[in-house]
């Protein structure tokens, strides 16, 4: 019985230290649904320039999608969006870095967040393209 | 069971656990990478470089590189280019054989030319890249070069069976009149699907080894025009071994009804057997047609 007991106690330690913790509250809310916000002219999006807007989703607690629009590609959300405002670059890539780290989130989304990242010409993202693929 | 051995059966579960969580974790890692990397492409070139040549001189899997060398070839800068061309010229074994055949999907105008110069310097394995390289990016004109100009019989005919998956019908024909016909250029014909040239063999008996090969070649080109002219070889045929290379022809066209046909024309047992075989071979149903007829006719 105790041997169970040091199992399940094991066990628990482990799972919470596994467990991750839910995405960044400085970028966006709590509850599940679309957050947006825009970034002005700082994303290199091919033929895209100007103002970007990024949409993230939100379920269960969880982002489970990103979108982007601009005045030259992508179509934006239609359905309601939490509002977040302009948003700076650097506050733009914390968002997206929360989401790449987060193990527990579904790694389509992390993927998608790596791909907004490479197109932010930010120091802190290249950064973290090098950790990701020489830090073993 | 008592304690001691509760204990160890759940610090073995507890092990597994921890394992499969952990490789779970390492495929995650790995899958990441290989986004990370691809996405590269979309990433500011000044950015991207140091990062894919850090990817190609680290020791990292053959698949992240392979995959860098892409990211090279799609990148579009003469930076990207000129690195693409260093690993294609100095590195040895997959790598350079990766970065001949990335040339290739990235199909840079200068970079395809000096593809030339490593093919002459380079041994079986580049060679054989190289063609891969141009089928990729299309350019019959450039293994047209090589098969115009080689003496010898295995990188021609390499280089033909090249320009035959091309579909390089003109190239081919020009071939013909350089370096004078052989079995691999007639093969090519076939793979590329011209007809007439094979046609056109298939009529010539200067050479008779040649023209049953045309012959039979045009079984692999198929389609009803080339059933008609293996038909007519067929019934004008001027010797056995015709007849025979017309109805191999058949046989790889699967043209049974062809092959029927020719079994109820003929009048020699002999070559009613041997094209009774054929049709056996071929699994045809009209198979099934005759020997309904035979059990008629003895009824």
């Amino acid at each position: 019985m105790r041997a169970a007991k040091i199992i399940a106690i094991t066990m628990l330690g482990l799972a919470l230290l596994w467990s991750a913790p839910a995405i960044s509250a400085e970028g966006l809310g709590d509850s599940d649904g679309w957050y947006k916000w825009e970034v002005t002219g700082e994303f290199t999006c091919g033929p895209c320039s100007g103002v970007t807007t990024f949409y993230v989703r939100k379920e269960d607690g969880k982002p489970t999608r990103i979108r982007a629009s601009n005045s030259n590609c992508g179509k934006p959300v239609t359905e309601s969006a939490t509002d977040l405002g302009t948003l700076s670059r650097d506050e733009s890539v914390a968002i997206f870095l929360d989401i790449v780290k987060n193990s527990s989130f579904d790694m389509d989304v992390r993927e998608d967040a790596l791909i907004w990242l490479a197109q932010s010409n930010s120091d802190i993202a290249f950064e973290y393209f090098d950790q990701l693929l020489f830090d073993t | 069971m008592n304690n001691s051995s509760k204990f160890v059966l759940g610090t073995a579960l507890l092990l597994l656990a921890t394992g499969s969580l952990a490789q779970a974790q390492s495929s995650d890692d790995e899958s990441l990478r290989m986004t990370a990397l691809e996405a590269l492409i979309t990433a500011p070139p000044d950015r991207a470089l140091p990062i894919v040549d850090k990817v190609l001189a680290g020791n990292h899997s053959a698949e992240l590189k392979e995959r860098a060398l892409f990211i090279l070839s799609q990148m579009e800068t003469p930076e990207s280019q000129a690195r693409l061309l260093a690993y294609a010229n100095d590195s040895d074994g997959e790598l350079q054989v990766e970065a001949i055949r990335m040339i290739g999907i990235g199909g840079d105008k200068d970079a395809m030319a000096s593809l030339g110069e490593i093919y002459r310097n380079g041994d079986a394995d580049v060679r054989e890249a190289v063609l891969e390289a141009y089928l990729i990016a299309n350019d019959a004109t450039a293994v047209f070069e090589i098969a115009a100009n080689t003496e010898d019989e295995d990188e021609f005919s390499e280089a033909v069976q090249m320009l035959g998956a091309m579909g390089a019908h003109d190239e081919l024909r020009e071939l013909r009149g350089r370096a004078g016909l052989s079995e691999s250029l007639i093969e090519a014909y076939a793979i590329s699907g011209d007809a007439e040239s094979l046609r056109e063999l298939a009529m010539d008996s200067s050479n008779p080894e040649m023209q049953e090969r045309a012959i039979e070649s045009l079984g692999i080109v198929g389609g009803d025009d080339v059933n008609k002219t293996l038909m007519e070889i067929y019934a004008s045929a001027a010797n056995e071994d015709i007849k025979e290379a017309a109805v191999e022809g058949l046989f790889i066209a699967g043209h049974d009804e062809g092959v029927l046909e020719l079994y109820r024309n003929a009048d020699d047992p002999a070559e009613k057997r041997e094209l009774l075989e054929y049709l056996v071979l071929m699994d045809s149903e009209v198979v099934w047609d005759l020997i309904d007829s035979a059990f008629e006719e003895s009824e």
